[in-house]
């Protein structure tokens, strides 16, 4: 009830009153959540579009989860959630056994057939990318019985059940096998989703909100918050001021210290940081702008690129733009993902090395400009970067200065957002600050850092290809039992070539209500874990009581 | 008279026509793939990009989309939203327009009402300290960078002294069992912040406009005549100046009216406004090519409706122009 | 329209508040002429981990995010606003006047096709046209900039233009002067410039403003100069989320707009007086 006051507010705390009192004994808490995005299509493996996603992981389960840690590898590690237990039958085969608990949000079962019917739709070769791809390692599922599925696996390997769990959720299968693929997005299924999760589809006000309701019946307790709405507010700063105002009570953010700042002075709001899975770097061209069977004409040499990073002072960028918000990282891994822990670190900053390196290959400043030049040529690249992101116009022109001193000329190329998008897809840009968000497992260093990466499917935009480095990934993604060591020896490798300037991880930042106990948010999927969160009576809004 | 408006609306359609051609030349000139987000980082793959662009209708010669894109459109068929899929693009309008309506004309009865007093008083009192005053005034907000004043009235009023909400257009907890009352005083609540902006960058126009044609007409005989005959000030005024004042004020509406679809893309952003205007700016940013080709229209028609409106009412009012 | 346009001009100046104007012009010229050359490089990051200090001594108007003299570079902002400004508007108007003339002048098909034209460049908005062009260029090169702003612009001029061309033509003397002897086109176009100078100044020095208002939001949708060039919009841009902790940074850009504007439009509203008496 916070939008009033001025106007009116006498008449509606009159009325509000008598609501909460005639409702005070039904609920047990609300929670507004602002997103950037509308969620037109919230179900899973239909859209990659983050709100879609936020809003489907309240509405539909995985078998299992990673836990608490977020290890990919292994079995031990998962959470039960569709499935309460699962068991190893071979080095190929996994043997899952669903909750009986389970039903669909229109009281149906839970079964195998869902889940087979699930899998084998996802990873339908005919089927939209990238599930076909990601799933390429199931052999086979079958149902045996209506509560056990059967996956078998092509290879062995350390995440046999991350592949099973993670990508492909069961959606429910007596509502869909009626649907051919390509109509399920427009499928009256898809306006209104039927889920088996603690949160049930209540309606979507286009340009401006999504209602889900608890699902008393939800086999693992029910939720002790019974409302959540997605409100919908496109800009940073307008979220932000839904916050602030107290119209919104969560949301999740890359944050900087300048947007935190009248968030930590609120005494109501609270803020959550923990590791993310993103990261942000400045990535390399190896080809010719827009001419991937050339070689870059400067970026092509290891040693120019060593140079640059060496002369990017990091730890100080990072400080500076993100305070305490963000961590440096020395890969292409965030700072929530378990490889991050084993991972050696890069070489720190060092403009004068830097300026020697450049030197040694022949980069002089012939013509005492200040920019450094080799047969004519000027050491000048362009660094391309969408406008639209504020972390990462934060991050140029900073760049620029640092490198400058040490004889780089960089232009600064703020791009329109489709743009920018169209250049980095295409290989036209000499550097790049991308910034992304991967998925929990490092296997996926594969699409964006390996030779098999590179054209249409992968996203290894920079034409990045060291034999060396695909063949110790392989070992490292191969690897069945410890695979700490292969994993190390493959990023090193990547390292030691410089492929990109690995700059941050942000920090995931959820800023909440204090109201609100039991918090916990996952880095993964943010909200998923809402349906523990409660509201201390003691300080529960007239919002929480209708 | 008949043929006349025949004459002005064939007109009108050729132009519109026009400006459509205009429109999606342009539009498919601009780099740039709706596509493209599709597939999240990844580019896509051959098979991928044929499906996609299959889905669209992207895959035909440019011209074909066309001919294709005006044919459903002049049924009033804009096609599928390629940032929304699967949500058609009049769902989307019709789902943005009531909140543009509402913005764009209760600005537009601003100006007109707080305006047209304004500029009424300035004629009165002309060359007084209150005209000068208030026509510097009106320049200094016509001056001001709307996302500027936006921005600043937000921290102010709704962040720093909690007056009013910050952004959206309602409560989002205020459900239909609130009542009528309830709901319209939380509307108008989130009204205040948007149309005060909007208003102090758009007012000085329409004071401009009333005080001009006020000071032609209260120098008139029939005025002075009425003065004479010790006629109440107000009522001379009022009753016999304004409504004679009006006529170039016909104009400025005309020139106003487009205001209701269009919204403001500035403003709608720092309010999370959820209008025309915010749409076409995520068209933008997305290259969400139907629902770019539909809010430009609409604009563009709105302009054209106007202007036809405007010359029908001088067509009405004054005899003159008949000739 | 009566007397010379130097009595216009000293009218206009006696105006309290057309002299402000021009007062509040003066001292944006001065500060973006010489500011540049006194102040320290807009560019220049001296302590990156200082980040936004408040105005001080050392830099009177403060430091913006990146710990930059915000004087400097609100400076070398007025010196690219004032340019576009200025530039674009003398091209839109001098387009704008050349089409309406021939427009007004030649009637028949030529001048409705024409006026056709017009009606449909003005129902399309033109910051959407804008964006769509300018997005073509990676770096826009600030000529460019100034040729698109100002060839997007002239539609009104021209459309206004023309109807004091129509009215010319018809009037008394200019038929008189063609009857006896004088080339039609000619004798338009030597006594209409005169009479629509006016017209054109006022229209001129409202287009700077809008102009100026113009870039800025592009400078806002992420369209337009490349960083580190500081426009106006882009520094307001950049600012947005610093009103709590740091409001000088997104204060003093916006101002700058807000005094230039505000100057031109003072000055063009004493001009306008000043050329027809009777509404002053």
């Amino acid at each position: 009830m916070t939008s009033f006051r001025l106007l009116g507010f006498a008449v509606l705390a009159l009325a509000a009153a008598g609501q909460a009192r005639a409702q005070a004994q039904r609920g047990h808490g609300t929670i507004v959540i602002v997103i950037g995005a509308e969620p037109t299509l919230p179900v899973p493996t239909l859209s990659p579009n983050k709100a879609n996603v936020d809003v489907a992981s309240l509405m539909f389960l995985p078998l299992a989860r990673p836990g608490k840690t977020l290890v990919t590898t292994g079995e031990a590690g998962f959470e039960p959630m569709l499935a309460k237990s699962w068991t190893r039958r071979d080095s190929l085969t996994l043997v899952f056994d669903l909750d009986p608990r389970a039903t669909w949000h229109d009281g149906v079962p839970v079964t195998s057939r869902d889940v087979v019917w699930s899998l084998n739709r996802a990873r339908d070769s005919a089927g939209p990318l990238p599930y076909p791809l990601l799933l390429r390692n199931l052999a086979g599922v079958t149902a045996e019985g209506p509560g056990r599925v059967v996956v078998t696996f092509r290879r062995a390997s350390a995440e046999q059940m991350f592949d099973a769990v993670f990508h492909a959720v069961p959606l429910p299968a007596h509502l869909l096998d009626t649907i051919p693929p390509e109509r399920l997005a427009t499928s009256s299924f898809s306006a209104r989703p039927v889920g088996n999760g603690p949160y049930r589809w209540v309606k979507f006000e286009p340009g401006r909100q999504a209602e889900l309701a608890a699902n008393p019946g939800f086999f693992l307790g029910a939720p002790k918050l019974d409302r959540v709405v997605f409100l919908i507010a496109r800009a940073g700063e307008a979220q932000l001021n839904l916050i602030l105002d107290g119209t919104a009570d969560a949301y999740e953010a890359v944050l900087l210290p300048r947007q935190v700042t009248p968030i930590v002075e609120n005494p109501s709001l609270r803020i959550l940081t923990q590791p993310s899975f993103g990261i942000g770097y400045l990535l390399f061209n190896q080809r010719a702008p827009g001419d991937r069977t050339k070689p870059h004409p400067i970026l092509a040499d290891p040693e120019v690129r060593r140079a640059i990073a060496l002369g990017i002072d990091r730890e100080g960028l990072v400080r500076s733009v993100f305070g305490p918000y963000a961590s440096v990282t020395d890969g292409p891994m965030g700072s929530a993902s378990w490889v991050r822990r084993i991972a050696p670190k890069l070489p720190g900053f060092d403009p004068a090395r830097a300026r020697r390196i450049l030197a040694d290959r022949g980069w002089r400043d012939a013509d005492g400009d200040g920019v450094l030049d080799k047969n004519g040529t000027a050491l000048a690249l362009r660094l391309n970067y969408p406008g639209s992101s504020l972390p990462r116009v934060s991050i140029a022109e900073p760049v620029q200065a640092m490198l400058r001193a040490i004889g780089v000329k960089i232009e600064l190329t703020r791009l329109d957002g489709p743009v920018w998008d169209d250049r980095r897809k295409k290989g036209e840009f000499d550097i790049d600050i991308s910034q992304t968000t991967l998925d929990p497992t490092p296997s996926g260093l594969v699409q964006s850092w390996s030779c098999a990466g590179i054209g249409p499917g992968g996203t290894n935009v920079g034409s990045i290809c060291n034999p060396r480095f695909d063949e110790a990934l392989h070992q490292a993604i191969r690897a069945s039992t410890d695979p700490t060591g292969a994993w190390k020896s493959a990023i090193s490798i990547l390292q030691a070539d410089n492929p990109a300037v690995f700059l941050f991880s942000p920090s995931q930042v959820v800023v909440h209500h204090q109201r609100y106990r039991n918090v916990s948010v996952r880095a993964d999927l943010p909200w998923s874990d809402l349906w523990r969160w409660s509201v201390d009576p003691s300080q529960s809004l007239a919002r929480d009581r209708r | 008279m008949a043929a006349w408006l025949v004459r002005r609306l064939l007109q009108a359609v050729v132009t519109f026509l026009a400006v459509a051609a205009l429109l999606f030349v342009l539009m498919r000139a601009a780099p740039g793939n709706p596509l493209s987000r599709l597939t999240d980082d990844r580019p896509m793959t051959p098979a991928e990009q044929q499906r996609l662009q299959a889905l669209f209708g992207l895959d035909q010669p440019v011209s074909t989309q066309f001919t294709r894109f005006a044919a459903a459109a002049a049924t009033g068929d804009f096609g599928v939203s390629i940032e929304y899929y699967p949500v058609r693009v009049n769902t989307l309008i019709r789902s943005r327009l009531p909140a543009s309506l509402l913005l764009g004309g209760t600005v537009l009865l601003v100006n007109l009402g707080l305006g047209i007093w304004l500029g009424v008083l300035q004629a009165r009192r002309r060359g007084s300290s209150i005209d000068r005053w208030l026509t510097r005034l009106s320049l200094a907000g016509y001056a001001m960078p709307s996302f500027w004043l936006a921005l600043i009235l937000v921290s102010v009023f709704a962040i720093e002294w909690r007056l009013l909400p910050a952004a959206q257009m309602r409560d989002p907890l205020l459900g239909a069992e609130a009542g009528w009352v309830a709901r319209t005083l939380d509307l108008l609540a989130h009204l205040v912040l948007p149309v005060v902006t909007l208003s102090v960058v758009t007012i000085a126009a329409t004071m401009r406009y009333q005080r001009t044609a006020m000071l032609e007409v209260l120098r008139l005989d029939y005025i002075l005549a009425a003065r004479a005959r010790g006629l109440e000030e107000s009522a001379v005024v009022w009753r016999h100046a304004w409504r004679n004042a009006l006529f170039p004020v016909l104009t400025l509406v005309g020139l106003m009216l487009p205001m209701l679809v269009s919204g403001s893309v500035f403003v709608e952003s720092v309010f999370a406004w959820p209008g025309l205007g915010s749409l076409a700016a995520g068209a933008i940013a997305a290259r969400d090519y139907p629902v770019l080709m539909a809010t430009a229209l609409l604009v563009s028609g709105a302009v054209l409706v106007s202007g036809v409106l405007t010359d029908i009412g001088y067509h009405v009012l004054d005899p003159r122009t008949r000739s | 329209m009566t007397g010379s346009l130097a009595a216009t001009l000293r009218t206009a100046w006696r105006n309290p508040s057309g002299r402000t104007g021009a007062f509040l012009m003066i001292g944006l010229l001065t500060l973006a002429v010489v500011g540049p050359w006194l102040l320290p490089d807009p560019t220049a990051i001296p302590d990156l981990g200082a980040g936004a200090t408040p105005p001080s001594t050392g830099h009177l108007f403060g430091t913006d995010h990146l710990n930059r003299d915000l004087l400097a570079r609100v400076a070398t902002g007025a010196r690219i606003s004032l340019t576009i400004g200025a530039l674009s508007v003398a091209l839109s108007l001098t387009v704008g006047t050349l089409i309406g003339l021939w427009a007004g002048s030649a009637g028949g098909w030529l001048d409705s096709g024409l006026m056709r034209l017009v009606d449909a460049a003005l129902a399309i908005p033109r910051l959407f046209v804008l964006l769509l062009l300018l997005v073509v260029w990676d770096h826009v090169p600030l000529p460019a900039l100034i040729a698109v702003i100002g060839l997007t612009g002239w539609f009104g001029t021209s459309r206004m233009v023309r109807g004091e061309a129509i009215r010319l033509r018809t009037a008394g003397y200019i038929q008189a002067a063609v009857a006896l002897g004088a080339a039609p086109k000619r004798t338009i176009f030597r006594h209409l410039l005169p009479n629509v100078f006016g017209v054109i100044l006022v229209s001129a020095t409202l287009g700077i403003g809008e102009v100026i208002l113009l870039e800025a939001g592009l400078s806002f949708l992420g369209v337009g100069l490349q960083p580190p060039t500081p426009s106006w919009g882009i520094m307001v841009l950049d600012s947005r989320n610093y009103f709590s902790t740091a409001p000088w940074t997104l204060l003093f850009p916006g101002a700058m707009i807000l005094v230039t504007v505000l100057a031109v439009n003072l000055m063009s509203d004493a001009l306008r007086a000043a050329f027809d008496p009777r509404s002053a």
